[in-house]
């Protein structure tokens, strides 16, 4: 397998996935958010609501610029749609294909299964850069001509470029999610529970954090005080904290190197599980 | 370098689905050159043992080598195959479902234009090929799929029912395809089929499998020829009630029964056909029919497989 083929293979596979309906309408939403994301910040930035006896145009007077209507728009994003398409086109083209068969007629050829793989992989990237780059286009425009060129220029493309990186650690997820489990509905379905899942585990380290604040249950604890300490510093670990590793970009949000970390191994283990269990898949 | 090259080479193929087996002890050897028929009941094992060959499945047991090489995936540098029904990225159009085949086969995107409009061609879809996929009828799509099959010119062509659901002109069609394929390309063809008038009339060899067994292999004359103990011809007079008479009297023949279109069906023991003439002339029967009966492949399928 050399780089020359596996460059072809992926171009291949974007050529397929782009002319897929649901990528094409995936990218709308994408521009869509980003429209949505400059108009609600212009529009709010002249209101003269008031909220808490200050007007709403003093209180957003100093972020309304170009920079602010991008991340507006990347919230927008994010906020279920876009992840969603993610999940959705990296069920379509591993899940579906196995059921509709396509998958065997490509494995005929002299190509390693994993190679395909990081094909399907890369072009879920090509995709998800796709709606990123048409995403930052509207509202860096819009936003310039609308709102002013000031502001954090730097860290909001900061935060488009860890939004790739967490939508790419969701692909990866969701194709390994596939391979398991060989149907599109079933891919979806059961990404969402690991996610939810992961969630879950989020509120149980709260709860452990708060246990861990009380002295009763901290003298009782005795040698173990440290176990509960250390689990607590797990949150920003988990697959939910990681996937939102993006959230850095808010001026309320510090950038979370451990979830950075956390996303990086996530992914790779997600895309060493999917090779590994393709290798060895009967296919139909 | 004795013989010819060994095409396809099967060694104790077994593969089996939780305590049922597929395929057993299978043994092939498939020459350069060969149209190669594979045949078998339903539910023989013919498509478990074409994935198997493939690396499609996994094997429980055996080795498989293609122009001897054995690891699947550089094995299927030099085949194009069809199996089951291929199945299409259907919203794509049929030339564009040819170019991402392309990009699996290695084939480079300055040569894959020609090679595209090449397989095209061959199998007479130009015309069609900007139309969806998913419009295009079983035939075309059967023809799609030997389209795919043959790009990168393999050199070995595994074929599992190509005909299938195919009208009498589009199994025509696709016969007189491979064979012009094995004739005119020289690529060997492993093909299974049902149908064992069009597997007799291009096939030189055939395997027969039965239950995941190889029941029978060879030349597929060799195999009519002996599984032959007996000829038998028809005779047919316009004097029936003579013609009776005069078979019970002659001796070396053995009258079994009533045959087609009002004539009897006699098994030859001692006497030939041209003997037994003579020797109902003899006895004044005006012979008007005298049909040696020809075995097919069909007759030897359905011996070896009850
Ligand atoms: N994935 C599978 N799981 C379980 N059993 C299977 C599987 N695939 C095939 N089989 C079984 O293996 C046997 C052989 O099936 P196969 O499809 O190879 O037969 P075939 O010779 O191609 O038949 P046909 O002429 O109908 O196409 C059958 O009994 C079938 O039920
Ligand atoms: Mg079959």
């Amino acid at each position: 397998m050399t780089p020359t083929l596996l460059g072809a293979l992926w171009r291949a596979e974007t050529l397929k996935l782009f002319s897929r309906g649901s990528a094409r309408f995936g990218l709308g939403i994408a521009a869509l958010a980003s429209v949505a994301g400059v108009f609600a910040l212009w529009q709010l930035s002249g209101s003269q609501m008031v909220v808490n006896g200050a007007s709403v145009e003093s209180l957003l007077a100093e972020s309304a610029n170009a920079p602010a209507a991008l991340r507006w728009g990347l919230y927008l994003r994010n906020f279920f749609i876009l992840p969603a398409f993610v999940i959705l086109l990296s069920a379509q083209s591993l899940a579906g294909e196995l059921q509709a068969r396509t998958l065997r007629e490509e494995l005929l050829r002299p190509v390693p299964r994993w190679a395909m793989l990081v094909a399907k992989w890369g072009a879920l990237g090509a995709w998800i850069g796709a709606t990123l780059g048409v995403a930052w286009v509207i509202g860096a425009v819009g936003g310039m001509i609308l709102l002013g060129t000031g502001g954090p220029w730097a860290e909001v493309a900061l935060g488009y470029l860890a939004c790739f990186c967490c939508d790419l650690g969701l692909a990866a997820i969701s194709l390994a999610v596939a391979v398991l489990v060989h149907g599109v509905a079933g891919t979806v379905v059961g990404t969402f529970l690991f996610l939810v899942l992961g969630v879950f585990l989020g509120w149980g380290l709260l709860f452990l954090s708060w246990l861990a604040g009380i002295d009763a249950v901290r003298t009782s604890a005795g040698g173990l005080v440290w176990v509960l300490d250390w689990v607590v510093k797990a949150e920003p670990w988990l697959p939910p904290a990681a996937l939102r590793a993006w959230m850095g970009v808010s001026p309320a949000t510090d950038w979370i190197w451990q979830s950075f970390a956390s996303l990086a191994g996530i992914t790779s283990a997600a895309l060493a599980l999917a090779a590994r269990r393709l290798a060895g898949l009967d296919l139909p | 370098m004795a013989g010819p090259e060994v095409a396809l080479e099967v060694r104790n193929l077994t593969r089996t689905f939780g305590t049922r087996a597929a395929v057993r002890a299978l043994d092939l050897t498939v020459y350069a050159g060969d149209v190669y028929g594979f045949l078998g009941p339903n539910g023989a094992g013919k498509t478990t043992a074409i994935r198997c060959m493939l690396g499609l499945i996994r094997r429980t047991e055996g080795d498989v080598a293609i122009f001897g090489v054995r690891d699947p995936v550089a094995a299927r540098r030099a085949v194009g195959a069809i199996v089951e029904t291929p199945a299409f990225h259907d919203w794509m159009s049929g030339r564009d479902n040819l170019r991402i085949a392309c990009a699996y086969a290695g084939i480079s995107s300055a040569g894959a234009e020609t090679e595209i409009a090449r397989v095209l061609d061959r199998v007479g879809l130009t015309e069609r090929a900007r139309d969806r996929a998913g419009a295009y009828s079983l035939g075309m799509r059967q023809r799609l799929g030997i389209a795919r099959a043959l790009l990168g010119r393999p050199r070995l062509l595994i074929l599992d029912e190509p005909t299938n659901g195919l009208d009498p002109r589009g199994m025509r069609e696709v016969r007189d395809l491979v064979r012009s394929l094995a004739l005119h390309d020289q690529i060997t063809i492993f093909i299974s089929s049902h149908l064992l008038a069009e597997v007799q009339a291009i096939c030189n060899r055939v395997a027969i499998l039965q239950e995941g067994r190889l029941k029978a292999e060879g030349k597929v004359e060799d195999l009519i020829a002996s599984r032959q103990p007996r000829r038998f011809v028809e005779v047919g007079a316009a004097d029936a009630a003579g013609l009776a008479a005069a078979l019970s009297a002659i001796s070396g023949i053995e009258v079994i029964g009533p045959g087609e279109n009002g004539r009897t069906r006699v098994a030859l023991v001692e006497l030939d056909g041209a003997a037994l003439n003579r020797a109902l002339l003899d006895r004044g029967v005006g012979v008007d029919a005298l049909v040696p009966e020809t075995r097919s492949l069909e007759d030897v399928f359905l011996e070896v497989t009850t």
